[in-house]
C-alpha cells in the first residue's frame, strides 16, 4: 500500500505551567497537498509547530511522520527527516551572506574546511528549479523582507525538506509578493512536496489550501476540504461563536484640520526607510488610513510627527502651530496620543505593574502629582475606572503587564491614550496580535473617538483594516506615497499593486 | 631629555606589554563572538596569573605554571557560561563577581600559602628567544621575545583560521549574531557558547600567566592593573577580529611603552601614567559609534520566552 | 502590610537570603579545608560584628562606604547603567572633600562640612560628566569608560598628593583638615560618624524619589525601556546623562565621608575597592534603596567579623571578602533562584 499521509498527529498536548497551550490536537495532512491551520492569536499553532519541529517536547501525544511514529529531540533531527520550517520571525544571520545563511549547519563536505564553491552550485540549481532569483553573496541585513522568505525557503529545499511548513508567511509580504509566494508553493506541491502554512487570514486559506484545520484554545475543533467551508464558517469555528466584523460607520463629518504635513522629510535612523516628501492632512472627526508593508517608512513617519525624529525638509503643523522641534511630552501635554505598533516595545514597560502602565505618558501630569509625589489614591481611581471601562482582564493593579493576555494590553494602551480626550490618535497597527473579540471592541471605540471629533490617522498594513475604517487612504510606499483615495474609489488590486511599488495605470513598471 | 618615539626598545616594549592585551583581546573575542560580554576578562587574567606564579613555584617548571593557567581560566570561563548561559543572568553582573572573587581569592590564598599579601615567592619564568639578534632587520626586535608571545602570535592565525574557513567557526559566529536561527538549524547553540567561553577565558588565564611568569618571575597583588579591561578594549577597536585584537592591542601596547619611557620627563610620572588611559577614551569615542559587534551580544538566550 | 504584600516582599528577599546562606556553606567548606571549626569561626565572626556596641559601632562604620556606593550604582543601574566607576568618583570627591578641608578657616563647623560635602559631590559629578557623554554621544559603554577614569583618578589623586598638597608621613598622604571640617563622631573612640545618619537620609530620599516622583517614575522607566519612554515623552538620553552624574556625585559624598569623618584627611590609594564591593552591596539589597542598608550592613559585620575571628582562628580575615565574593556570585544566578524555587514550591499546583 503506498504511503498516503505525510503527517498525522493524535492527541498533542503541551502545558506551560498552568497554560495549556495545546491541549488535544489531532491532526491528518496527506502527501502532495497543501494545508492550511488556522485560529486565533493564542490558540496554539506555534507551540504545535515548535513541538512538531523539535524545538519543544510535548507532553503527551503521538506524532506520524511518513508513516512513522516520531518524537524530536532537536531541529536537527526533524531536518533529517525532511521537515522544513519557515518561521514567521526569520531565522536568519543578518550579518551573513545569503549563501552562508543557506548552507548553515548543512555545510558541503566531510572535512571541517568551508568549500563554498560545491554549495553555491547545489544552491543555484535548486533556485532555478524553482525560478527563484537570489543573490547569494548579498548580506542578508541588506535585502527586503520578501526576499529574506525566499532565503528561508531555499534554506529548507537545501537540507531537501519534502514537508515544508510556514508560520504566518503572509504576514510581511505585499499582495504582490503574496500571489507570488502561493505560485512557489503550487509549483512545490506539483513536485510531489507537501505544504502546511499557519494563519489566521481566512481569504488567503480559501484561495490555496486543500484541507484546513481549525484550532481553538489548544484543540483542533474539527478539519475539512476546503470546498466545503468558506470564510464564515471558519470564522465561526475559529472564535467559537458568530463574529459579526461588520461596522456601523456613518459620514464623516471632518471639521477643523488638526494635523498638515507638509513635504515631510526626516533623517534615517539605523539604516531604516527615511520619509521622502509626504504630505496630508486629517481634520477633526475623520479617519485617515496609511496603508503599507511594514518597513517602508511608517516609523520615521510617526516619529516625525510625534517629535521623535530630526526633520530634515517640510513642515508639520499641528493644531495650526508648526512643531517643529518641539518636545514629544509637550505635544502629549496638547492632546497628541498614540497607541504604538509594538505594544511591549513601545507602548508598555514589561516589568512595570498595570498601576505603572496606565499613567506612562500621563506620569507628570496635574491629575497624578501634587507637590511633587505620586498621588496614589488618584492614580488607583484612574486606572480602576480604566480596567472598568475598557473590561480589561487583570487580576489586580499591582500585577504586572506582562501577566496579561495581548488583547487586554492593548486595550490598556487604548484606555490609556484614550482618557485625556486627545485630539488627535495616532493608531499604528491597533489590533496586531489581539484576538477577534479585541479587535471588535477596538474598532468601535476608534469610530466612537470619530464621532467624538477625534483626527484619527491610521497605520496599518491589514488592508482589510485600513479600508473599513477610513474615511481616506494613501499608499505608503518607500516613504513617499503612490497614490490617495476615498476607499471606496480604489480597488484592492491597485492598492496592492502601489504597495508593490507599482501605478496602477503603467502596470509592470516599479516606480 | 627627548622624547623618543620609535627605537629598538620601543618596539621590544611594545610586543611584551601587548601580548597579555591581544591574548586577553582573543579571549574577549571568543566570548563575544557567541554572544557572552565578559567583563571578568581582568579578573580571569588576575587568577592566570597567579596560578601560573605559584605553580610555577611548587613544580619549578614554567610551562606547567602555563598548563595550570589556562586549566583555571577555562574553569573560571565554565563558571561564567554557567552563569550567563545555564542561569540566564545578566553577564555584565556574573564578569564583576568574578573580578571580585578573583581579586579576593588570590589574596587569601596569598596569605594562607605564604603569609604575604603582596606577592609570591619568585618563581621560574618562560623563556625567551636568544641569539635571535643575527637574523636581519627582525633580529633585534626578536632577540629577548618570551616563547609565549610567540605561541600567542600562532593562536592569533588559527583563530582567524577557525573563524572563517572552517564550518564549526561559520556555526560559532551564526551563534554570537542569532543564536535562535543558530537553533533552528539544529546547531547546539548552547554546547558553542560553553565551549567557547571556556577556550576564551582560558585564554585570557594564558594572557594572566604571561603577566607573571612571562615578564616578570612574579605574581604581585592585583597585577593586572585593568588590563583585562584595556584588552576589551582592544577587542572592540580590533571589531571582534583576531587581527583586529592583535592591531589595536600592538597600538594600545605602543602607548603605555611611550608612556614608561616618557617617565623621566619633567612632567610628573603620576600625570604621564593618565596618557595611555585617555588615549583608550578617545580612540573608543571615535570609533564606538561606527563598530558594531555580534547582534546577540550581551543578550540572554531563552528559547522559550522567545516568540 | 498585607498578606499578598508580605509574600511579595518575601519572594523579593528570598533570592538575597539563598545567596547569603550559600555564600556562607562554601564558606564553611574553605574554613573545614584549612583544617578550622566553621562553626567556631562563624561564632566567633558573629560575636566581632555583633557582639557589643563597640563592634556594632565598627561594623556600622565599615557599611557606611558601602551605603553610599550602593546607592551610587543604583541609581545608575536604575536607569540601566552599569557604573563601574564609582571608585574613582570616590577618590576625586574625597579628595576634593579634602582640599575644602584644609583650605578653609574660621569658619562655622556646619558650613565647613556643608561646603566640603557639596564640593565632594560636585567633583563625582564633575567626573562622571565624560562617561556620560561618551556613552549617549558616541556610544562607548560606560563599562569601559568608568573604569578607564578610575586609572586616571588614582592617577591624579596621587599627582595632588604627592605633588601638590603633600605632607610628609609614613604615606603619601595631603594636609589634615581643619578640626571644623570633621564629620562629629557617634561612638567614640570608634570612628563611626555622622556620615552614617548622612547615607541613612539619603538611601530614604533615593527611595522617594524613584518611586513616589515622576523623575524617578521616568528615570525606571529609561532604564527598563527606553523606546517606551521615548513615544511616552521621556527623553532618554537627558535621564542618562542625569542618571550618571547623580550616581557619580553620590560616589563623590562617599569619599568625603572617608576624609572627613575617618581619616581627616586625603590618603593615597587609601580604599580597599570600597567603589567594587558597593557594587555587590547593590546587587545583594536588589538594587533597592531600602535594601541597600542591610545588605551594607551585612558586608560591614563580615569584614568587621572576619577581621574579629582571624584572630582566634587561623583562618585569614580575606574569607570575609571571599564570601562577599560569593554572594555576588550567587546572586548573579538570581533568575535560577527565582524560576527554579517557584516551580519547587508551586510545583504544578495551579
Amino acid at each position: 500500500m503506498a504511503l498516503e499521509e505525510a503527517l498525522v498527529i493524535k492527541g498533542l498536548k503541551k502545558y506551560f505551567g498552568h497554560v495549556k497551550a495545546n491541549d488535544g490536537i489531532d491532526l491528518v495532512v496527506p502527501i502532495g497537498t497543501i494545508h492550511a491551520i488556522v485560529g486565533e492569536n493564542g490558540a496554539g499553532k506555534s507551540t504545535l509547530m515548535k513541538s512538531l519541529f523539535g524545538l519543544l517536547q510535548p507532553d503527551s501525544g503521538e506524532i506520524y511522520l511518513w508513516g512513522e511514529k516520531v518524537r524530536f529531540s532537536s531541529p536537527l533531527q526533524a531536518l533529517d527527516r525532511g521537515i522544513g520550517m519557515v518561521h514567521q520571525h526569520f531565522m536568519l544571520v543578518e550579518a551573513l551572506s545569503v549563501l552562508e545563511n543557506i548552507i548553515l549547519g548543512a555545510e558541503p563536505g566531510k572535512g571541517i574546511l568551508l568549500n563554498y564553491n560545491d554549495s553555491r552550485k547545489t544552491v543555484e540549481e535548486i533556485c532555478q528549479k524553482y525560478g527563484l532569483v537570489l543573490d547569494l553573496d548579498a548580506l542578508v541585513e541588506n535585502l527586503p523582507v520578501g526576499i529574506q522568505q525566499r532565503i528561508e525557503i531555499v534554506k529548507m529545499l537545501y537540507r531537501g525538506a519534502r514537508l515544508i511548513i510556514l508560520d504566518e508567511p503572509s504576514a510581511v509580504l505585499t499582495p504582490h509578493e503574496i500571489v507570488r509566494l502561493f505560485e512557489i508553493l503550487r509549483e512545490f506541491k506539483k513536485d510531489g512536496c507537501t505544504v502546511i502554512f499557519i494563519t489566521h487570514k481566512l481569504n488567503e486559506v480559501m484561495a490555496l489550501a486543500d484541507d484546513v484545520t481549525v484550532i481553538r484554545d489548544g484543540r483542533t475543533v474539527g478539519h475539512w476540504p476546503i470546498s466545503e467551508v468558506n470564510e464564515k464558517i471558519l470564522a465561526r469555528q475559529m472564535v467559537g461563536r458568530d463574529v459579526v466584523l461588520d461596522l456601523v460607520k456613518d459620514e464623516a463629518q471632518p471639521t477643523e484640520l488638526v494635523l498638515q504635513v507638509q513635504d515631510l522629510q526626516t533623517e534615517q535612523v539605523n539604516g531604516d526607510q527615511k520619509a521622502v516628501g509626504l504630505s496630508f492632512d486629517i481634520r477633526a472627526g475623520e479617519i485617515l488610513g496609511i496603508i503599507g508593508v511594514a518597513g517602508n517608512g511608517q516609523d520615521a513617519l510617526i516619529e516625525g510627527i510625534l517629535g521623535l525624529r530630526k526633520v530634515e525638509k517640510g513642515k508639520i503643523l499641528y493644531l495650526g502651530e508648526n512643531i517643529k522641534g518641539v518636545d514629544t511630552s509637550h505635544l502629549r501635554q496638547k492632546g497628541m496620543s498614540c497607541i504604538s505598533s509594538d505594544r511591549l516595545k513601545t507602548g508598555l514597560v514589561g516589568e512595570f505593574s498595570v498601576r505603572e502602565n496606565a499613567i506612562l505618558g500621563y506620569q507628570a501630569g496635574k491629575e497624578f502629582v501634587s507637590s511633587m509625589l505620586f498621588q496614589k489614591k488618584r492614580i488607583d481611581q484612574y486606572a480602576n475606572q480604566l480596567i472598568q471601562k475598557f473590561q480589561i482582564k487583570t487580576p489586580s493593579l499591582e500585577a504586572r503587564i506582562t501577566t496579561l493576555s495581548g488583547g487586554n494590553q492593548q486595550k490598556l494602551i487604548i484606555g490609556r491614550e484614550l482618557h485625556a480626550n486627545p485630539k488627535l490618535i495616532i493608531a499604528v497597527q491597533p489590533t496586531r496580535g489581539v484576538d477577534i473579540g479585541a479587535i471588535e471592541f477596538i474598532y468601535q471605540v476608534l469610530l466612537e473617538c470619530r464621532r467624538q471629533n477625534t483626527a484619527i490617522l491610521l497605520i496599518s498594513n491589514e488592508l482589510e483594516e485600513v479600508l473599513s475604517l477610513s474615511d481616506r487612504v494613501s499608499v505608503l510606499y518607500q516613504g513617499r506615497f503612490m497614490g490617495s483615495g476615498a476607499p471606496n474609489l480604489l480597488s484592492k488590486d491597485d492598492i496592492g499593486l502601489m504597495m508593490a511599488g507599482i501605478h496602477p495605470e503603467k502596470e509592470g513598471e516599479p516606480a | 631629555m627627548m622624547v623618543t618615539f620609535l627605537s629598538v626598545s620601543i618596539i621590544q616594549a611594545t610586543i611584551s606589554i601587548a601580548t597579555p592585551l591581544f591574548m586577553g583581546a582573543l579571549g574577549g573575542v571568543f566570548n563575544e563572538r557567541v554572544g557572552i560580554v565578559n567583563v571578568g576578562l581582568d579578573g580571569i587574567m588576575l587568577s592566570g596569573a597567579f596560578t601560573a606564579a605559584i605553580t610555577s613555584y611548587y613544580t619549578q617548571s614554567a610551562w606547567m605554571g602555563v598548563l595550570a593557567a589556562l586549566i583555571v581560566g577555562g574553569l573560571l570561563g565554565l563558571l561564567h557560561a554557567a552563569i550567563c548561559v545555564g542561569f540566564k543572568a545578566d553577564h555584565v553582573v556574573s564578569g564583576v563577581a568574578i573580578n571580585i572573587l578573583a581579586s579576593s581569592v588570590t589574596v587569601f590564598l596569598l596569605q594562607l600559602l605564604f603569609h604575604n599579601k603582596g606577592q609570591s615567592p619568585f618563581a621560574p619564568k618562560i623563556g625567551q628567544l636568544s641569539n635571535a639578534g643575527s637574523i636581519p632587520i627582525l633580529g633585534p626586535i626578536l632577540n629577548n621575545m618570551s616563547y609565549l608571545t610567540i605561541v600567542g602570535l600562532a593562536l592569533i592565525v588559527i583563530s582567524h583560521f577557525f573563524l572563517y574557513h572552517t564550518k564549526m567557526g561559520l556555526r560559532l559566529r551564526s551563534v554570537g549574531e542569532n543564536p535562535y536561527a543558530a537553533q533552528s538549524l539544529g546547531i547546539p547553540v548552547r554546547k558553542y557558547m560553553y565551549l567557547s567561553v571556556i577556550a576564551g577565558c582560558a585564554l585570557a588565564g594564558l594572557a594572566g600567566s604571561f603577566l607573571s611568569i612571562g615578564m616578570l618571575n612574579i605574581f604581585t597583588k592585583n597585577m593586572t592593573a585593568g588590563r583585562g579591561y584595556i584588552a576589551l578594549a582592544a577587542m572592540i577597536l580590533g571589531r571582534w577580529t583576531p587581527f583586529g585584537a592583535l592591531g589595536a592591542s600592538l597600538f594600545f601596547g605602543y602607548v603605555l611603552a611611550w608612556q614608561m619611557n616618557a617617565q623621566g620627563l619633567t612632567i610628573p610620572a603620576q600625570l604621564v601614567e593618565i596618557i595611555p588611559y585617555i588615549t583608550i577614551l578617545l580612540v573608543l569615542a571615535f570609533v564606538s559609534k561606527r563598530v558594531r559587534g555580534p547582534a546577540h551580544d550581551g543578550k540572554i538566550f531563552a528559547p522559550s520566552e522567545h516568540q | 502590610m498585607n498578606i499578598s504584600r508580605l509574600k511579595f516582599f518575601l519572594w523579593q528577599v528570598l533570592p538575597s537570603i539563598l545567596a547569603v546562606l550559600c555564600a556562607l556553606l562554601i564558606g564553611a567548606v574553605i574554613i573545614l579545608a584549612i583544617g578550622e571549626n566553621p562553626l567556631q569561626a562563624y561564632a566567633a565572626m558573629f560575636q566581632g560584628a555583633f557582639g557589643d556596641p563597640s563592634s556594632w559601632a565598627e561594623t556600622l562604620q565599615r557599611a557606611t562606604p558601602y551605603i553610599f556606593g550602593g546607592l551610587a550604582f543604583l541609581i545608575a543601574a536604575r536607569a540601566g547603567l552599569f557604573n563601574i566607576g564609582i571608585e574613582g568618583q570616590m577618590y576625586v570627591g574625597a579628595i576634593a572633600a579634602a582640599i575644602v578641608g584644609f583650605s578653609l578657616h574660621h569658619i562655622p563647623s556646619f558650613l565647613h562640612v556643608t561646603l566640603a560635602l557639596i564640593a565632594a559631590a560636585f567633583a563625582g559629578y564633575v567626573w562622571s560628566i565624560v562617561p556620560a557623554l561618551l556613552k549617549v554621544k558616541s556610544g562607548v559603554h560606560e563599562v569601559i569608560s568608568t573604569i578607564m577614569l578610575n586609572y586616571v583618578a588614582y592617577a591624579l589623586t596621587a599627582y595632588l598628593t604627592v605633588r601638590v598638597f603633600h605632607e610628609p608621613g609614613a604615606v603619601a598622604q595631603t594636609y589634615k583638615v581643619d578640626s571644623s571640617a570633621i564629620l562629629p563622631a557617634l561612638m567614640s573612640p570608634n570612628k563611626l560618624n555622622a556620615g552614617f545618619l548622612l547615607a541613612l537620609l539619603l538611601a530614604i530620599a533615593i527611595y522617594v524619589f524613584l518611586f513616589h516622583t515622576p523623575w524617578g517614575y521616568n528615570l525606571r522607566v529609561t532604564g527598563i525601556n527606553p523606546s517606551a519612554g521615548l513615544y511616552a515623552g521621556i527623553k532618554s538620553t537627558r535621564v542618562v546623562v542625569w542618571a550618571m552624574l547623580m550616581s557619580g556625585a553620590i560616589g563623590g559624598l562617599m569619599g568625603a565621608e572617608r576624609t572627613l569623618g575617618i581619616y581627616g584627611r586625603f590618603i593615597n590609594s587609601f580604599s580597599p575597592g570600597y567603589g567594587f564591593t558597593a557594587i555587590a552591596v547593590a546587587l545583594l539589597g536588589q538594587n533597592h534603596p531600602l535594601g541597600i542598608i542591610p545588605a551594607a550592613i551585612l558586608f560591614g559585620a563580615l569584614e568587621n567579623g572576619a577581621s574579629a575571628m582571624s584572630f582566634q582562628v587561623n583562618v585569614p580575615r580575606e574569607l570575609g571578602l571571599i564570601l562577599e565574593a560569593l554572594i555576588i556570585v550567587f546572586i548573579a544566578a538570581e533568575h535560577f533562584f527565582r524560576v527554579h524555587l517557584r516551580s519547587m514550591i508551586k510545583g504544578d499546583k495551579e
